[in-house]
């Protein structure tokens, strides 16, 4: 697959249309990279035959397939999950910061109720982009429970 | 204790429901935070399974009139607004009936 789009590279320079010529270093740049990434060949494959047709800002697509390469999340750790969960909890109106620790019980010890413990459990999966099941939800009653259910749930361990 | 769910999920779903039909504004998203809170709140102590059930179906209705039927349009300039549209407030087709039938 590799070899077959360099092979287009080469048919392309051979014969040079002012209109194909923009897209040729395109396509270089594009071939160069995905022979290192082959999982990625069938989206640039794709992503040439739509640039041909669009071909208004060749280097701007370029540029977004390069990127794209590194677009992904920082891998999480138990630290910045429970840095994350910290974060989203001392933004609830109904917590008082500086009482806040990550032992600390939602109702016995910061005075919350059930409702507010729901809304806690919302703002969490918002922030974690996953659906925590209410049966569960209601076991979740310290920072330190949430942090240890969202490392299960997304396999991060120590 | 299976009430004691019902009653969460439906706070929840209200609370996700307010947070797609509002979204991007903040001032509505603020007071029908506030409502929602403050209208379970004040029935927090009902203790007769009866007026449960019924403010549970109540609250599940306003999520459905709020999730099916409230548009969001957006005030762009003098005497145009822009229409948010969401999936849910599609409706299925309805086909043409020359009588007045039943109301389904």
């Amino acid at each position: 697959m590799a070899a077959h789009v360099l092979q287009q590279c080469v048919r392309l320079i051979a014969r040079p249309t002012p209109r194909l010529c923009a897209s040729n270093l395109a396509l270089r740049v594009a071939s160069a990279s995905t022979v290192a990434v082959h999982g990625r060949l069938s989206y640039v494959a794709d992503s040439r035959r739509t640039r041909w047709l669009g071909q208004s800002q060749v280097s701007m697509s370029v540029a977004s397939v390069l990127c794209r390469q590194y677009a992904d999340l920082p891998p999480l750790t138990l630290e910045s999950i429970k840095d994350r969960v910290m974060y989203v909890l001392k933004l609830y109106d109904k917590i008082n910061p500086e009482k806040l620790q990550t032992s600390s019980h939602f109702m016995k010890d910061l005075g919350l109720d059930s409702l507010d413990q729901v809304e806690i459990i919302m703002a969490m999966e918002d922030e974690f982009g996953f659906e925590i099941p209410d049966v569960e939800a209601e076991k979740l009653m310290t920072p330190d429970e949430i942090v240890q259910y969202i490392a299960d749930k997304q396999d991060v361990y120590e | 204790m299976e009430t004691r769910l019902k009653v969460l999920s439906v706070f929840k779903a209200l609370h996700r429901t307010r947070m797609a039909v509002f979204k991007d504004d903040n001032r509505a998203l603020t007071a029908a935070r506030l409502k929602i809170n403050e209208e379970f709140r004040k029935n927090k102590n009902e203790t007769s399974e009866e007026n449960i059930k019924k403010m549970i179906q109540m609250g599940s209705d306003v999520e459905v009139v709020l999730r099916e039927d409230v548009v969001q349009v957006e005030h762009i300039r003098e005497n145009t607004v822009l229409l948010r549209p969401r999936e849910s407030l599609l409706k299925d087709n309805v086909p043409y009936c020359d009588q007045p039938g039943k109301k389904s």
